[in-house]
């Protein structure tokens, strides 16, 4: 009888168990190999150079920048994202109700094409004839040339990744905060405990197990983030938004460096899995 | 009784069977017996281009009753990762246009099929095709693809520009000084209206866009054994602080995205002969089109972009599908047809003094400029190396377009760069 349940059990898994192993196990074992050459893409001989792509990877000053560009647009997108969509979710909560119509609103760039988002942010930041510099000027500031600007290119990107994301953190929070015990905060209004005092010390830790989801599915978002930013700067101007998903694309479709282009993929790989695994260990010590 | 009803049901249901399956057998004999070979068309022939294509395609399979070709057409970003997956799959269309700039690795691939055999010889495949195209299809002595199209930079210009500058917009600029001075005369004119649109983002498109000031000056890119540079010369450093000075000494000019000449925020603009028909039809200004300037004791230069059409090995059936479309492709009389389609630029003297295509100029004077100047297009080097060499010459200019790096540390960043990218690619 167990045999048979289990034999059943297989066959229903097999078809999502062979797509995976066709189109994410395959793949992903095969570019391991591959970053252990020197493959154009093309050429019929994959000449073998042991792990000199990744050796070389750590004396490329373009793949530190582009390191040091995906840290900055990551960590900016995921705490503000999961910071904002905290406090608008606790606003949202009092909102009863009529909180359906914000949270619709703020889930809605989620649900859009990013790359179609993306052309809209263009025209947005346009320095003569964008909305935000013409407001900007309205008020007598400066509007900077937001994608042209080597200062102001990766701020331009990581709002529009706010923009993105934010929407997610609000509906998780929105949930989270929906499923608390409404009896403790009934016994902390009898013990008249203030408002902000609720959130700082009941809200903020019993939503604990939330934002570590929210902030480990950002971050692993924001790490790989490429379409947006390809289409607004393409990595521009002088690399300062050249992020590392970027990179990887133009070593292996530009330039004909797959081997080089893998062995990045696989270095985002680790990365990506060890702060997965440490932000794990932190939410393990505080439980 | 029962027994019985089984048994008939069982006679009937063996009986339609056995119809549907001899039926459904000779259906497919008889239908072996005339099924046409269909073959993919890779490309990135999109909107104008690719309707021209499909028209082509559909009168060749009319006229070709045992071929079906399906044109699928890629972004031309997208193309290039199809084609490495369906190398290294083994699963490869019969037929492919490509960029120019990618042939030297796609001729390595060891999938292209020999069409100076399949064709009868080198001479006879490419009959009066230019030279200059045909270096990106020899390898190691075989041809391995045929141009399918080619076309070159030369000066676009907003005519509503130059009248609102003072200028006149029938005498668009001849020479380095006279684009310059015609460039500030716009930029005066505020609004962010930039005078002349300088391409500055690395890649490609900044080498490809820059070559052309290089070889006008007298300097040159790579060696005639493309081995080294030698863009960091006297002439050299004239090119690159031409345009540096245009954004940052004069303000003509901005180092930023492309894309205001075609919101009528820029005068001009160098940019290649397929834009000629979506000007025509979109742009929201009169413009003009004129060789590229040249400067004080310069050389008429510009830089020759196309594509080149390949087949793939597969069957016997399918290489021979693919190569009777490539003949026919390459024939004058259709080049002629995609020509005048497409605003593309002639791949042969044939094609070039066709009656077809010299109609279509007559009729599309913004073309005139790049017929003139087809004659001094420059091949980019055809090597493996190329895309890396581009992309690394490119990165090192950049920043002296930003105003960060002088004029002579870029070109020599550049020359280092370059030559590391040579030898280790």
């Amino acid at each position: 009888m167990r045999n048979r349940q289990a034999r059943t059990a297989y066959l229903l898994i097999a078809p999502a168990l062979l797509l995976f192993i066709g189109f994410t196990a395959y793949p992903f074992i095969w570019s391991a190999q591959i970053s252990l050459t020197s493959w154009d893409g093309l050429n019929a001989v994959k000449k073998f150079v042991g792990f000199q792509n990744y050796i070389n990877l750590f004396g490329d000053a373009e793949f530190r920048k582009s390191l040091s560009v995906t840290t900055i647009y990551t960590v900016s997108v995921t705490l503000i994202s999961t910071i904002l969509g905290f406090l608008i979710a606790l606003m949202l909560q009092r909102r009863g109700k009529s909180s359906v119509i914000y949270r619709t609103i703020f889930f809605s760039p989620v649900v859009t094409a990013t790359v179609a988002a993306a052309v809209v942010w263009q025209l947005l930041f346009d320095p003569y004839v964008g909305v935000i510099d013409l407001g900007l000027k309205a008020l007598h500031l400066p509007g900077p040339n937001w994608l042209s600007d080597t200062h102001w290119a990766l701020p331009a990107v990581i709002i529009v990744g706010i923009w993105k994301r934010l929407g997610f953190a609000v509906i998780v929070y929105a949930a989270g905060l929906s499923s608390l015990p409404t009896s403790c905060y009934e016994a902390a209004d009898l013990d008249g405990v203030s408002g902000w005092q609720k959130v700082r010390y009941m809200t903020i830790p019993l939503m604990r197990p939330v934002t570590t989801l929210v902030l480990i599915t950002g971050f692993i978002d924001a790490i790989q983030v490429f379409d947006h930013i390809f289409i607004l700067t393409s990595g521009g101007p002088m690399g300062s938004t050249n992020v590392m998903s970027l990179l990887l694309f133009n070593q292996g479709f530009k330039l004909f460096r797959l081997g080089y282009a893998s062995a990045i993929g696989w270095t985002l790989f680790m990365i990506i899995l060890a702060l997965t695994m440490l932000q794990w260990q932190i939410r393990r010590r505080h439980e | 009784m029962k027994l019985t009803h089984r048994r008939l049901a069982s006679i009937l249901s063996l009986a339609v069977f056995a119809t549907v399956s001899l039926g459904t057998g000779s259906a497919i004999a008889a239908s072996k017996a005339v099924k046409p070979v269909t073959i993919q068309f890779w490309n990135y022939w999109d909107g104008g281009n690719g309707q021209a294509l499909s028209k082509l395609v559909t009168e060749f399979n009319k006229k070709n009753p045992g071929i079906i070709v399906k044109p699928v057409t890629f972004p031309w970003g997208d193309l290039l990762p199809k084609l490495q997956s369906a190398i290294a799959s083994g699963s490869t269309p019969a037929l492919a246009a490509t960029d120019i700039a990618w042939m030297a690795n796609m001729n390595q691939s060891g999938k292209l099929v020999d069409l100076g055999a399949a064709l009868g010889g080198i001479k006879k495949a490419t009959g009066d095709i230019y030279p200059s195209l045909l270096t990106y299809g020899l390898y190691k002595g075989k041809l391995q693809s045929l141009p399918a199209s080619t076309n070159n930079l030369s000066l676009f210009y907003n005519k509503d520009l130059f009248r609102k500058a003072g200028l006149n917009p029938n005498k668009p600029p001849k020479t380095w000084a006279e684009m310059r001075a015609d460039a500030m005369a716009i930029s005066k004119l505020g609004n962010g209206t930039q005078g002349m649109e300088i391409y500055v983002q690395p890649g490609e498109g900044l080498t490809w866009q820059f070559q052309p000031y290089l070889w006008q000056s007298g300097a040159g890119f790579l060696n005639k054994t493309n081995t080294a540079p030698t863009f960091n010369s006297a002439a050299g450093k004239t090119a690159l602080q031409f345009l540096v000075d245009l954004i940052n000494v004069d303000h003509a000019a901005t180092a930023g995205q492309w894309g205001a000449f075609d919101k009528g925020q820029a005068g001009m603009r160098i940019d290649g002969s397929w834009m000629v028909g979506g000007y025509r039809d979109n742009a929201p200004f009169e413009f003009g089109t004129a060789m590229l300037p040249i400067p004080d004791g310069g050389v008429h230069a510009t830089n020759m972009g196309g594509e080149q059409i390949m087949a793939f090995k597969g069957t016997t059936a399918t290489q021979a599908a693919a190569v009777t479309f490539i003949q026919w492709f390459t024939s004058a009389p259709i080049q002629a047809r995609w020509d005048v389609a497409t605003n593309f630029m002639p791949i042969s003297d044939s094609v070039a003094n066709s009656n077809v295509l010299l109609k279509h100029i007559a009729e599309e004077p913004a073309l005139k400029a790049f017929i003139d100047q087809q004659k001094y297009a420059y091949a980019r080097p055809a090597i493996a190396a190329y895309p890396a060499v581009s992309d690394a010459f490119s990165k090192a200019l950049e920043p002296a377009f930003y105003g960060t790096v002088s004029v002579s540390d870029a070109l020599a960043n550049a020359d280092a760069a370059v030559r590391k990218a040579l030898s280790t690619n």
